[in-house]
């Protein structure tokens, strides 16, 4: 019998069909990434940060947005990179020995976050997360969940779910 | 040692990138015919920057004017992968179906046969 060629619909079902799932750990604190864009600190939720890379090379794709830096291959998974300056409305520097990606995965998506610098990785108790001064710029409210001080710095703590969620729509 | 699994492709340039079709979509390479004439850039939405004449990839009833250099290759199934989700939902370019990673950088796999359809 002659055997059927592989098509290209063959080899992405199959591909489609790899990729675990991530473990979700209740942790007994907060647990905080803390990063930097130039001056400015900003926080994630440890939970929704799988990974930390450093020196990973960055595959540019045509046709997506300048917000889009282009793709990785983690371990054989493929994510897009994001500029967190592009969705924060900052401008673009260039990337320098310190930058990371931070690999971070919601309800709405899983991308890589580039960041300029990431800082530490912190339990913080809850009672130290404050609410968004009113002073926050209009364009930062939506994605702020909270403030906090780290080494005397105001941290922004962003909201990774509603960013990426914003992503997908193409608002950001 | 078993081989690896391959598939055949053409690839191809439109401006300064690089995208690749499966062989099995491509007729023919043509410089000249009777089909209707398409320049690849106006199908995925590209500027179309190319204006001299240009080698075609024949589909059908239709020239797919692309760029040099082309390539029919066989191409390890390792290095294809769907679209990671954010790319599949932002990204510009029409009839994309696949990504394809070598050592020396990205390529785009197109459904040029569904975008002519279409």
């Amino acid at each position: 019998m002659e055997e059927r060629a592989t098509t290209l619909d063959d080899i992405l079902a199959r591909k489609r069909q790899t990729g675990g799932e991530v473990v979700n750990v209740d942790e007994p604190a907060v647990k905080l990434v803390f990063c930097s864009l130039g001056e400015q600190w900003y926080a994630f939720y440890g939970e929704v940060i799988r990974e930390v890379l450093a020196d990973h090379e960055v595959y540019y794709l045509p046709g997506c947005p300048s917000s889009m830096e282009g793709v990785i291959n983690v371990r054989g998974d493929i994510e897009s990179v994001i500029s967190l300056r592009s969705v924060l409305g900052l401008p673009e520097v260039k990337i320098a020995a310190s930058s990371r990606i931070l690999l971070g995965k919601t309800s709405a998506m899983s991308s890589g976050i580039r960041v300029d610098c990431v800082e530490e990785v912190l339990d913080v108790l809850q009672s130290a997360i404050q609410s968004p001064p009113h002073t926050l710029p209009e364009h930062l409210r939506p994605v702020v969940l909270g403030i906090v001080m780290y080494h005397e710095h105001p941290v922004h703590l962003l909201d990774l779910e509603r960013i990426f969620a914003d992503y997908r729509e193409g608002l950001c | 040692m078993a081989q690896a699994e391959t598939i055949e492709i053409v690839s191809f340039a439109a401006g300064a990138c690089r995208f690749a079709v499966e062989a099995q979509q491509v007729e023919a390479l043509l410089s000249d015919g009777p089909q209707t004439l398409v320049a690849v850039e106006s199908l995925l939405g590209l500027p179309l920057l190319e204006t001299a004449a240009r080698p075609c990839l024949r589909l059908g009833k239709y020239r797919v004017s692309v760029n040099e250099p082309i390539d029919l290759r066989s191409l390890s199934v390792d290095s294809i992968y769907p679209l990671p989700e954010p790319v599949a939902l932002r990204i510009q370019i029409k009839g994309v179906r696949a990504l394809v990673l070598e050592a020396h950088g990205a390529m785009l796999l197109l459904d040029l046969r569904g975008l002519l359809a279409g």
